[in-house]
């Protein structure tokens, strides 16, 4: 876990390089950002977005924030005899010219201590960072309990 | 215990084929129960004879799965037209530490079709899982929050309260659909409880 200090270090520096980035901001685009609304009594949740890497070059999403939550991980489902259960991943890699979606059913993001409840018709800020030293910063809308998709 | 779970696989699969099973021979388990439900009164799987059910264990922090099983829920009864008010949906917690009644009232209201929380002691949820070939267990996060694997089966129950078949969680809503017709379809017998 990176502490806050040095987390701060690294978003400054990629928000404020000089130089081209490797990656350009339409070249890695994090899009339809959103999460399922929580309470004071359930601080967990769920979080969904698209990734596309128009690169030539896979990019593997290594970790999300969102702002007002103490840990977000990145999970998927196994089912085995019938029971399911989420297992953790340390990445999700998006291909080469490829996109990824994080859906509902599927890998997603699982919100875990959440401080303040996500109400339903607002947005929080998301921050994902990939291996390439690239970070995106979305709004991710929250969508009520029952939602399946960002619209 | 292996041997059941097993039949429950073998039923999964054969679900997996797309064909739903109205004609297979029933599980040889499920049955009544008590719990309490979202208002704080005790709910009987009996107080509902006469309409068919679907169940599905799961809990009200789980972060993706249950949401995504009601809205399949949601859709397959969404498909059988007026005769989908018929159908009764009850979501029975494996997290009665955090799923109070009320905590369950506000997650239920948050839902378009109708459902029915359950909750109880630990004891009386135990003994509805094990009466459903159901499985669960607190799984730490090294949070404050604490994950539950669970069975993730969605059952349906006849207007007898018979068990007749159970879906995996990610099947098709028209698959669900078709097996609540068949259901829907049987009258009560003048000689059913």
């Amino acid at each position: 876990m990176i502490a806050a200090v040095q987390w701060t270090i690294v978003l400054l520096a990629s928000l404020s390089a000089a130089a081209p980035a490797r990656t350009s901001a339409d070249q890695l685009i994090v899009r339809d950002a959103w999460v399922r609304e929580s309470t004071a009594v359930r601080t967990t949740s769920g979080g969904y977005c698209t990734i596309e890497n128009r690169t030539g070059t896979p990019v593997k999403l290594l970790q999300v924030r969102v702002d007002g939550v103490g840990d977000t991980q990145i999970h998927t489902m196994v089912e085995r005899n019938g029971q399911v259960s989420m297992q953790p991943l340390p990445g999700v890699e998006i291909p080469a010219r490829g996109v990824v979606t994080l859906a509902p059913g599927g890998t997603h993001l699982m919100l875990m201590d959440i401080a303040t409840p996500l109400r339903a018709g607002t947005s929080v800020t998301m921050t994902l960072r990939f291996d390439n030293n690239q970070t995106r910063q979305v709004r991710a809308a929250v969508r009520p309990l029952s939602a399946t998709s960002v619209r | 215990m292996w041997l059941l779970a097993a039949l429950i696989g073998a039923a999964a699969v054969a679900c997996d084929r797309g064909s739903p099973a109205p004609s297979a021979p029933p599980p040889p388990f499920g049955g009544d129960f008590t719990l309490t439900n979202q208002d704080n009164a005790r709910f009987r799987l009996a107080d509902v004879r006469g309409r068919p059910v679907l169940l599905f264990f799961g809990y009200t922090s789980c972060p993706d799965m249950c949401p995504v099983t009601m809205s399949r829920i949601t859709g397959a009864i969404g498909r059988l037209g007026r005769a989908g008010s018929e159908v009764v949906t009850l979501f029975v917690s494996v997290d009665p530490q955090r799923d109070t009644p009320a905590v369950l009232k506000e997650y239920v209201g948050s839902f378009t079709t109708p459902v029915i929380g359950l909750t109880g002691s630990y004891d009386e949820i135990m003994r509805v899982a094990a009466a459903y070939k159901a499985s669960f267990e607190v799984v730490p996060t090294g949070t404050r929050n604490y994950l539950v694997n669970h069975t993730s089966a969605i059952f349906l129950i006849d207007r007898a309260g018979k068990l007749r078949q159970y879906f995996k969680f990610d099947e098709k809503p028209e698959v669900i659909a078709a097996g609540l017709r068949t259901v829907l379809d049987e009258k009560m017998g003048a000689s059913a409880q």
